[in-house]
């Protein structure tokens, strides 16, 4: 599927989002959730999005469904402005959200919440047949429509979940985190149900993760983040068999070692520094700094340009090893 | 009971018998007789008929209002969050007695007036409540996603936030009902409220406390009213929120 032409759908340029963080009652500083970002996602694909919690990678997906406004930065969806876009057209970029408890309004019924969403989109036919197909799509069969969410597993609020924001047939679906709050079991299933919508329903989806294997099994195309940057972007197949970033090898080593085999080697454990002391700290040079084992003067200096591997391969590193 | 006030068996509470005032209890009237002869019975039952009018209908309209304006300044924040909410410091600043004194003094004593004043008095509780658990349910997944299907504002806020901040609002409102009848009637005992000769459980004890030393029964009684009232409505209104609450078993079952 990764070999196939494909045209892009989601194209972001110099993407920003600043936060003013006050650290005491006078002393406030800029928080860089999202420094400067480039990102396209291709119609019909799965970008993984990996990132450890503080990477701004949540931050970047509320961007990309214009619920942030970025502080600098553009966006575009379909060739068009994504805040234009999104005025005419607002059900075709939907989210799937990390925590099932939430997601779903406690006071409706399943079958109340997918036809809500029906009404929303364009849909005119018969919504009680097409509640029920959506929740065989999911995997529910027709009963559920009569459940309350408080009376749902964890797993099944995440398909109602999904089967809400594919409901609207969108275009592009940010998928934040959604396997993170649940079991092992449940979280291969739900894998394997997103990939299973994903090639009937052809929507691009940006798979956010902080899992690096959950992102390599759902995605074609994954993107590294670490502290508001993206620090390698690759395919899965060539991330897997040559990950170039010291921040990528870290990740790889920090897989339990039963899967860790599958990369050859190429793991790289880093220094542990404090997260909010890494993000907050104004440096010029590479963010990584002070963790990586590689680093020298030019990293202190200046920002890692990127290099580009192969044409889809691009790593931003200035002393990368193969 | 006081509902079905018409249908009981008592003495009309506005016809007294000059000749037996101030009596204590007797088997003719079973609460003793007030300063002008009147059945006290008929009379509290009567009196309270309409502090619980006032009461409910000002607290009604004062729930109604601060949820109102507790939604739409929870949930659109920015200038109209910091206008309403200016308002409502000021209102909550003021004694809402003292407001209702001051409409009173403005407009002249009555039933409307006291409704106002209660409205007045109670709706910057309920703006400061709403607010504030709009403020955390705006953020919730669920009403995310309901923006993400573009639903409008007014959907939004009245199928997605409001059934799952009820709870809040039910509570604070059976609460309310007690503090209602309490401020009826302490308008009606400083003569700011309902006029005589119509009964009220406030005015009642008022224009007996001249006579508390030789006829204690002319106050104890409604006061006595009074306080069960209250205590019902406080005890009412703490079942309420734990059954309505939705971290509770209770619903759905």
């Amino acid at each position: 599927m990764s070999n196939n032409v494909r045209s892009a759908l989601v194209k972001a340029f110099n993407l920003s989002k600043y936060y003013r963080v006050s650290l005491s009652m006078f002393k406030k500083t800029l928080l860089k959730a999202v420094d400067n970002v480039n990102l396209t996602i291709n119609e019909d694909e799965v970008l993984g999005l990996l990132g450890e919690s503080g990477s701004g990678k949540t931050t970047l997906g509320k961007m990309l469904v214009a619920l942030e406004e970025p502080t600098s930065g553009k966006i575009l969806f379909n060739n068009e402005d994504l805040k234009e876009y999104v005025r005419k057209r607002r059900i075709d970029i939907q989210m799937v959200f990390q925590n099932p408890d939430t997601s779903l309004n406690p006071r409706m019924r399943v079958g109340e919440v997918l036809q809500e969403a029906l009404e929303a989109s364009n849909f005119n036919g018969d919504y009680s047949d097409e509640v029920e197909r959506l929740l065989n799509d999911v995997g529910l069969d027709s009963t559920y429509k009569h459940y309350y969410p408080h009376q749902l597993s964890g797993g099944q609020k995440q398909r109602v979940a999904i089967a809400r924001a594919l409901a609207v047939k969108p275009k592009f679906l940010v998928a934040d985190e959604i396997v993170s709050a649940l079991d092992a079991s449940v979280k291969m299933q739900i894998l394997k149900l997103v990939i299973k919508l994903q090639k009937i329903y052809r929507f691009s989806m940006l798979f956010i993760s902080h899992d690096l294997p959950t992102t390599v099994y759902v995605s074609d195309r994954i993107s590294v983040m670490y502290s508001g940057k993206i620090v390698e972007e690759a395919t899965k197949e060539e991330l897997i068999k040559d990950p170039l970033h010291p921040y990528t090898r870290h990740l790889i080593a920090s897989i339990p070692s039963l899967y860790s085999s599958l990369f050859n080697g190429k793991a790289q454990k880093l220094k542990d520094v404090s997260n909010e002391l890494q993000a907050t700290t104004p440096v010029g040079g590479c963010k990584l700094f002070s963790r990586c084992p590689y680093a020298t003067e030019i990293c202190k200096a200046l920002e890692p340009p990127e290099v580009s591997v192969s044409k889809t391969h691009k790593v931003f590193c200035h002393m990368y090893v193969r | 009971m006081s509902l079905i006030a018409d249908l009981l068996p008592l003495s009309n509470p506005l016809v007294g018998d000059l000749s037996k005032t101030l009596r204590p209890p007797e088997p003719n009237h079973v609460l003793g007789t007030d300063e002008l002869g009147r059945d006290l019975l008929s009379r509290i039952v009567y009196g309270t008929r309409v502090s619980l009018t006032i009461a409910f209908i000002g607290a009604t309209l004062g729930c109604v209002i601060g949820v109102m304006l507790g939604l739409i300044s929870g949930y659109f924040g920015g200038v109209t969050d910091f206008m309403v909410m200016r308002v409502v410091d000021a209102l909550l600043s003021i004694p809402s007695i003292l407001i209702a004194i001051a409409l009173v003094a403005l407009t002249g004593p009555g039933v409307i007036n006291m409704i106002v004043a209660l409205a007045v008095g109670l709706t910057p509780t309920y703006v400061r409540l709403v607010r504030g658990v709009v403020m955390q349910t705006k953020n919730l997944e669920f009403v995310i996603a309901a923006r993400l299907l573009g639903l409008s504002s007014v959907r939004i806020l009245t199928k997605h936030i409001l059934p799952n901040i009820s709870y809040v609002i039910v509570a604070q409102y059976t609460l309310d009902l007690g503090v209602s009848i309490l401020f009826a009637a302490g308008l009606g005992f400083l003569g700011l409220g309902v006029q005589p000769p119509t009964p009220e459980l406030g005015s009642i004890i008022g224009s007996g406390k001249a006579y508390m030393s030789i006829a204690p029964h002319v106050i104890i009684y409604p006061g006595i009213v009074l306080a069960v009232l209250v205590a019902g409505f406080n005890l009412l209104g703490n079942a309420l929120r734990d059954v309505l609450d939705p971290t509770s078993k209770v619903m759905y079952e």
